[in-house]
């Protein structure tokens, strides 16, 4: 479980996080929408440890982020908007160092395996990934979030730069994790993808949490219209 | 976790070709260095040995002259390099290397090495020491200064730490890596001057090679501090550029400006005396004392008449013993005091400006790296002290031995007269300069390997109990 209380962040006079409280269930996937430089990413960021709410709580799984950060990463799988790899080392090699990380082995076949599971092609799991297009390092930096078998998933916009073959695969990927029990909270831009994976959805602006809706009872279209709707307001 | 890491870093410094160029260059540059000593080393050693031998033949050719006489004449005697001068000259070069000892003067070391370089040597001497002291660092610095910035602009640092793995395991591998790049140099070092040393015919005591470990020992922790604080300022400063600079200006103020300003600081505040302020004043207090050369001498008179009174007799006639011998000693010996104190005085001097590069050094480990290196190598101020001080030594103990046989070897005719006897002089000994064991070194050196060690705690505490405030993401949301 995801649980964020009242989480405030500003960067100088700009507040970037307002009194955020939301929360993810178990099995639950939480889209997370705004333009840019409403929170998503600040949001992301409280809650992986990589910078500290001013005030406010982040437990995941039962552990205060801000009290034990590495305790808490170790029950989270990140995936960024940019995933970064060692780029002298092959997909394989990636995919074994980072689990090792974590302190999970794999042999090179268990390697290979999950990396195709997670839609790479097969002739470029043995190659340096400094060749990878964006696309290609995704699927290799889902294959990372996943080896972790995480009780929590956080997503910054992991489908940017993706086809949409792939990025239907992230979505089932992405859905699998939370149907064995993972709470993903998923940044994206991307609303046919948030309303086809996501089991609910929040709006930000201005790092105020303005919308909390269920795409499963609206279109896309409908989707569209209250996200452009909410923008309007801002501007 | 931590070997994973380095194995990693390893692995892009290897596949980095800047990189691979300048640690390529500097090996090359480091073995040359070496060279350039060892046979420096042999070269000076050998025209030394040949000076010793030719002052050797000088002195056995003596006949016909009294020991007083032979007292004037003099002899010649000349400074051996220091342990390990091939790895660090030190202040040598800028020091006189042979010496005139004779009765009534102490006069100073002559002929320095830089006094006979040319414009070019001036401009391009370099000793392994120095490299290793002032251009390693900066090859370190250069290297390392993107080693977490890099990783940080690139999201990498994101990854690594989404993943459970703590700074502190991230900074210690890289940092494992670079100092390895250092050990490298280190070993490639010592190789290459025990290679070169042997080939030349050159042999190792227990205490060289003492002095080979502390050397290298030393130098390997001032290379571990420069990666240290390289590594923790890539770190702390939120882009690799920014990075860069802040090292290239640190490196400047710690290896340029600051020992410039110490050194200035340390003459300011202890200003030495000109030689030839030094020896006015030694002529001026000198003459204060017993001339042996002067009968009118109002305290050679004095002393004479206690030589008398001694032997109970009236005249210099009567006396068993050449009175001259005794007058020419009890000069020398009022010339000694003289000397004692104000050598004393300067070597004082200089051990308080000396003191300030070793205060500042608590500020700056390269000024601790320097005095150590260069003690370690036998050719600091300390060592090169010891030369004059023993050749002074060597001086008395010459001077008194002949004093002694003009006084004693010979007798009086029936007038009274003083009648000289043939002296073999063959038997006085050459001089041997008795070398300073490492813990000469050490225990003049104790403030810097104290400085070093502080910086090794600091920066080894900065990095691993400071790596939790250690940012993570850029200036980005």
């Amino acid at each position: 479980m995801i649980e964020i209380q009242e989480a405030c962040k500003t960067y100088g006079p700009t507040k970037a996080l307002q009194s955020l409280t939301l929360t993810v269930n178990p099995g639950e996937v939480l889209g997370l929408l705004g333009p840019n430089g409403a929170g998503k990413t600040t949001t992301i960021h409280i809650l992986a440890g990589f910078i500290q709410p001013d005030s406010g709580s982040v437990v995941i799984d039962g552990v205060d982020v801000v009290k034990d950060p590495d305790g808490a990463r170790r029950r989270i799988g990140y995936i960024p908007e940019n995933v970064a790899l060692y780029p002298f080392l092959s997909a394989s090699e990636n995919l074994i160092h980072f689990a090792a990380l974590a302190e999970i082995e794999f042999s090179a076949s268990e390697a290979t395996e999950r990396l195709v599971h997670a839609g790479l092609a097969s002739d470029a799991i043995h190659r340096r990934v400094s060749t990878f297009s964006k696309g290609m390092r995704q699927k290799v930096g889902i294959a990372i979030a996943n080896s972790k078998g995480a009780k929590a998933l956080i997503l910054d916009e992991p489908a940017s730069g993706l086809d949409p073959h792939a990025s239907h695969e992230l979505s089932m990927l992405v859905r699998k994790a939370a149907d064995d029990g993972a709470a993903v909270l998923m940044a994206t831009h991307d609303l046919f993808r948030a309303k086809e994976t996501c089991d609910r959805v929040v709006i930000l602006r201005s790092g105020l949490l303005v919308q909390q809706l269920d795409p499963k009872s609206m279109t896309a279209n409908d989707l569209e219209k209250i996200y452009l709707d909410e923008m309007k307001v801002n501007e | 976790m931590i070997a994973r890491f380095f194995r990693l870093e390893l692995r892009a410094i290897r596949g980095d070709g800047r990189v691979v160029a300048l640690v390529a260059i500097a090996l090359a540059t480091l073995v040359v260095s070496v060279w350039i000593g060892v046979d420096n080393q042999r070269t000076t050693e050998q025209g030394r040995a040949d000076a010793v031998e030719v002052a050797r033949e000088q002195w056995d050719s003596i006949e016909n002259l009294s020991a007083h006489a032979v007292a004037h004449y003099g002899s010649f005697v000349y400074k051996p390099n220091g342990a390990l001068a091939m790895l660090d000259s030190g202040v040598m070069p800028f020091t006189g290397k042979v010496l005139r000892v004779e009765a009534h003067a102490q006069n100073p070391p002559a002929h320095s090495d830089a006094s006979s370089w040319s414009s070019l040597v001036r401009l391009g001497a370099f000793d392994a020491g120095i490299i290793l002291a002032q251009i390693i660092p900066l090859l370190l610095a250069f290297t390392a200064f993107s080693s977490v910035a890099r990783d940080r602009e690139a999201g990498l640092l994101r990854m690594l730490i989404a993943q459970g793995v703590s700074m502190r395991t991230v900074l210690w591998g890289k940092v494992l890596a670079y100092w390895s790049l250092a050990v490298l140099f280190l070993a490639t070092l010592v190789s290459a001057q025990v290679l070169f040393d042997l080939m030349s015919g050159g042999t190792y005591s227990g205490d060289s090679l003492a002095r080979l470990m502390m050397f290298s020992g030393s130098h390997a922790v001032h290379l571990l501090i420069v990666v240290l604080s390289s590594v923790w300022i890539s770190a702390r400063i939120p882009d690799a550029r920014s990075a860069l600079a802040v090292l290239t200006i640190a490196w400047l103020g710690a290896t340029v400006l600051m020992p410039r300003i110490t050194a200035q600081l340390g003459s300011q505040l202890f200003p030495l005396n000109s030689q030839i302020q030094f020896e006015d004043g030694m002529k001026e207090d000198r003459a204060q004392g017993l001339d042996g050369h002067d009968p009118a001498d109002e305290r050679r008179n004095e002393l004479l008449d206690q030589i008398l009174a001694e032997h109970g007799v009236e005249e210099v006639s009567d006396l068993p013993v050449n009175v001259g011998g005794l007058l020419m000693q009890a000069d020398e010996d009022y010339g000694n005091l003289v000397w004692d104190e104000h050598y004393g005085d300067r070597h004082e001097t200089v051990r308080n400006q000396i003191g300030v590069v070793q205060t500042a050094s608590f500020l700056n480990p390269f000024l601790a790296i320097r005095g150590l290196s260069m003690a370690f190598a036998g050719t600091d101020q300390f060592h090169d002290a010891q030369f004059q001080r023993q050749a002074e030594d060597y001086r008395r103990e010459l001077v008194l031995a002949l004093n002694d046989l003009d006084a004693q070897a010979g007798s009086r005719d029936e007038d009274g007269r003083w009648n000289r006897e043939e002296v073999d002089y063959s038997a006085i000994a050459d001089f041997r300069f008795q070398p300073q064991t490492a813990s000469f070194a050490l225990s003049h050196r104790w403030p810097e390997l104290l400085s070093l060690l502080l910086w090794l705690v600091l920066s080894v505490a900065l990095l691993t109990f400071g790596a939790n405030r250690i940012p993570i993401v850029g200036t980005g949301r």
